[in-house]
């Protein structure tokens, strides 16, 4: 009795081990396929970061636009996170009144270009009051307005084997998005806040503005875009100086 | 074969027996009449003065008496080992270890003293399925790592609002008295480390639900019964009145109320307003923020509900350690009541004192 139930054991572990094992070979095949693992899916946290990332991308895959508020509740007071950068090329810039300021777009495109506000602001103009959530905890809502990156994207001819969009800034830092936050309409590249030019410690004279994730991913002091469709030769290949700094790559929570 | 249970006090089914014992409402105790079946049985099982004392220690125990009728099935061989182990079983997952001890006796004098009886895990029946102690135990850890994780996240802004938006520069709802710590190594891992283990918990969290649903776990061990829906049987249970063994084996009123709280309000609740701070997940259903008042209400109701846990925690680790660490610890790793398998005899008086 003993041996039938351990061989009965035996291949009803076996079973389920195999269906465990193959389950998850297809979950990561369809993972892969459908572009559902971020760039920070290594090491310890990479299960769970997966997870999220996933799931939010299956959630909002309808294009959900982040909630947008009633000028009545324009936060009165804004919080100043970081004063701008002190770089002699921005300093000339900002000495300029960044009239000679100019986002390079370059990378997977058809077209590299670069653009001066002046020229950002031929492209039809949008607003959005939405949050800027920090995930420190502290938020604030403010009337953002700027182009949308996907305008800007599209007149420059990004390449059909683009997966990923990199921005560069002032303040030496770096992030990316996917296709389907770059191409989002509420994905700004902001040059007004409040009804006023974009405040110089919020990110003159063009900051990102993503609305369904966390603060940090709205980049300020932007200098330079590039498309890619590889992280690995950019940085430490994460996607973002933020895991390196313990952020996960991905902030829509 | 088969297993009638009759209760003899005054003709009341059996699970009336069970109730009655469970809350500890002793209506009356019978004597046994010598020449009931029983009584012979457990006078031929464990001698004659062994089971004179056997059933006068039951007769305590219990506040009536049980006939316990075990009839043999002609049909199939006698003592079909199969059948009397699970009629064994059937008593006791339904009516605990005492009536199980009478059982063994019963199915011996039922002529069938061949049979090995599975003893060890007739009289010591299972206490938790193993569904619930390892979902006890991973939720245990998670919440645990979700709570040190959730602190590195919080010390970077120990600062509650109530609405949409909420800043250092501007009014808030508490200003908690702990300091403002950015530079923390494991605040940005904090949140990794918190994710990580919220889907963990949250798996974890399904994974139970769907079970308690489907095994009934939820409507037999923790739904209260209705007339355990008592001012005095609650306010004696929140007095803290010591159970009796048999009490004990089941969770009282009190008890279940605050697991039922804690499955179903607690933990969705900080779900909920985990997932109404996520600009993502808002997008989607914008509801989950805006019923609460706000992404910043969300927050502040995350950290109270927060506390309401770790108060709980508390609680049920202080009665784990007030009713016997090992006794209820034990059962919640083993799933068995006791460390030990018992011998047949002694068994009966360990339960009885």
């Amino acid at each position: 009795m003993s041996v039938l139930l351990t061989r009965r054991k035996l291949i009803t572990t076996g079973l389920a081990a195999a269906a465990g094992a193959s389950g998850l070979g297809v979950a990561a095949y369809l993972a892969k396929r459908y572009n559902l693992i971020p760039p920070d899916h290594g090491g310890i946290y990479g299960v769970g970061e997966t997870l999220t990332y996933a799931a939010h991308r299956v959630l909002t895959s309808g294009h959900s636009l982040a909630r947008e508020f009633d000028r009545s509740q324009i936060s009165k007071v804004i919080p100043v996170n970081g004063k701008h950068p002190e770089v002699d090329a921005y300093q000339r810039l900002l000495a300029g009144g960044f009239a000679d300021w100019k986002l390079t777009i370059d990378g997977l495109v058809d077209r590299p270009s670069s653009f001066s506000v002046a020229d950002l602001k031929r492209f039809p103009s949008h607003s959005q009051i939405t949050h800027q959530a920090c995930e420190e905890g502290w938020s604030f809502i403010a009337e953002w307005r700027g182009a949308r990156l996907s305008d800007v994207l599209h007149s420059v001819g990004v390449q059909p084997q683009a997966k990923w969009v990199f921005f560069f800034t002032f303040d030496k830092w770096w992030d990316s998005l996917d296709i389907p936050d770059a191409l989002h309409p509420q994905t700004f590249l902001a040059y007004g806040m409040n009804g006023q030019e974009m405040p110089l410690d919020h990110g003159a004279p063009v900051r990102l503005k993503v609305a369904r994730q966390l603060g940090y991913k709205s980049l300020k002091y932007l200098s330079r875009i590039t498309v890619t469709d590889t992280m690995k030769n950019i940085g430490d290949g994460l996607g973002s100086g933020s895991p390196g700094a313990g952020y996960s790559w991905y902030a829509g929570i | 074969m088969s297993v009638t249970c009759e209760h003899r006090g005054r003709g009341l089914p059996v699970p009336c027996l069970a109730k009655e014992a469970r809350h500890g409402a002793p209506q009356h105790s019978i004597g046994c009449d010598p020449e009931e079946p029983v009584v012979m049985a457990a006078e031929r099982y464990f001698g004659p003065d062994q089971g004179k004392a056997w059933v006068a220690q039951l007769g305590e125990m219990v506040s009536s008496m049980v006939r316990v009728t075990i009839t043999p099935d002609l049909d199939r061989p006698a003592g079909s080992p199969d059948a009397l182990s699970q009629c064994v079983a059937t008593l006791a997952i339904s009516y605990g270890p005492v009536l199980t001890s009478a059982a063994i006796p019963m199915a011996e004098a039922a002529h069938l003293r061949e049979i090995p009886i599975a003893e060890a895990d007739a009289s010591n029946p299972p206490r938790h399925s193993a569904v619930v102690r390892i979902t006890h135990w991973i939720t245990a850890v998670s919440v645990f790592v979700l709570l040190l994780s959730g602190i590195a996240i919080l010390l970077a802004h120990p600062r509650l609002y109530w609405g949409e938006t909420g800043a250092r520069e501007g009014p808030s709802l508490i200003d908690l008295p702990l300091p403002f710590v950015l530079d923390v190594p494991i605040r940005g891992p904090g949140r990794y480390l918190h994710f990580t283990f919220a889907w963990v918990c949250v798996l974890t969290g399904l994974f139970y639900g769907l079970f308690g649903l489907f095994s009934r776990h939820f409507r037999k061990h923790l739904l209260p019964t209705r007339d355990s829906l008592s001012w005095r049987l609650i306010s004696r249970h929140l007095r803290l009145t010591r159970p009796t063994e048999e009490e004990a084996l089941s969770y009282n009123v009190v008890q279940r109320l605050s697991y039922l709280g804690v499955v179903f309000v607690l933990f969705p609740l900080i779900i909920w307003t985990g997932l109404a701070m996520s600009p993502a997940v808002t997008s989607v259903f914008s509801w989950l923020a805006t019923v609460l008042g706000g992404q910043q209400s969300a927050r502040t109701i995350h950290f109270f509900t927060t506390i309401a846990i770790v108060l709980f925690v508390l609680v049920h680790v202080a009665m784990v350690f007030r009713a016997g660490f090992a006794s209820r610890t034990w059962p919640m790793i083993t799933g068995r009541l006791s460390a030990r398998p018992r011998s047949k005899p002694s068994h009966i008086e360990e339960e009885g004192s």
